[in-house]
């Protein structure tokens, strides 16, 4: 595959760990070619538990590491303080913020050819955003991938369920809104 | 089921508008990218045992499944394109 016409997105931690709690690699590679990520969002991702799986991704490719130069690591120091002042954030310590804050200046590197990033926190999102970093967070691929009729609404919400049951931030309702919306999406 | 701890866990995530916006932005991103590169793409139901032994090929080549069969698919066309 010519490397021009390859799918690639960042990723930040979050996202990543919600596809490796629901087992859901699939849909990723069904969406992406690529997935780059930096150094800092590895180490989080192994920290969480996540080694085997990241192992395997890189093994077949479909997960790279990049690491940033030093003028790099400079903006993302200042990304990571900026995450850190959001209203958003109740981590008021820009350090919690870094991996974030790297992988928004990873996507913003043109030669990675990155068309999104993979990125869940509000406060990070918001960083994003403002500096027109264009951004998805994992319920938005799940929508996309249902939209896509490559999962189910079922699917969508038996897969958020999971999430939620091991600690991620899905409220109740909006596990039902989003298998509703989808529900009548599809009618 | 997997350990593997929540990343986060006390921080905001997106409403369900935001999540829907998402979604719609980012699939207007890759028909555009799928446009411009004169792009088509398929999805296919692959068994799981041939699904299970094309990825031992792949990883034993450091490529996904999706550009093996992709690599495979070209020459196939290049195979048939000669013949008929």
């Amino acid at each position: 595959m010519p490397i021009d016409r390859v799918r690639v997105a960042v990723s930040n931690t979050g996202p990543l760990i919600s596809v490796f709690q629901s087992d859901q690699i699939e849909i990723l590679q069904q969406l992406y070619d690529r997935i780059e990520i930096p150094l800092s969002v590895q180490t989080e991702l192994v920290k969480h538990g996540a080694e085997a799986d990241v192992s395997e991704l890189l093994e077949t490719g479909f997960i790279e590491i990049v690491r940033l130069s030093p003028r790099e690591e400079q903006f993302a120091q200042t990304i990571s303080q900026e995450i850190a002042n959001s209203r958003l954030t109740k981590d008021k310590e820009p350090a919690n913020h870094y991996a974030e804050a790297e992988a928004i200046t990873l996507a913003s590197r043109a030669e990675i050819g990155a068309l999104e990033i993979l990125l869940d926190e509000r406060a990070a999102r918001q960083i994003a955003q403002a500096r027109r970093v264009p951004l998805i967070g994992f319920a938005g691929i799940l929508i996309r991938a249902c939209q896509r009729e490559l999962i189910s609404p079922e699917t969508v919400r038996a897969i958020l369920m999971r999430c939620q049951e091991q600690g991620t931030h899905y409220s109740n309702a909006f596990i039902i809104e989003v298998y509703q919306r989808l529900m009548k999406g599809s009618s | 089921m997997k350990k593997i701890t929540s990343h986060e866990p006390e921080e905001e995530l997106m409403s369900v508008n935001e999540a829907f916006e998402d979604a719609r932005a980012s699939e207007a991103r890759w028909r555009v990218f799928d446009t411009e590169h004169g792009l088509k793409r398929v999805f296919i139901e692959l068994p799981l045992p041939l699904y299970n032994r094309l990825e031992r090929i792949a990883r034993q080549q450091h490529r996904s499944v999706p550009i093996l069969i992709e690599r495979v698919i070209e020459d196939l066309a290049v195979t048939f394109g000669n013949v008929t």
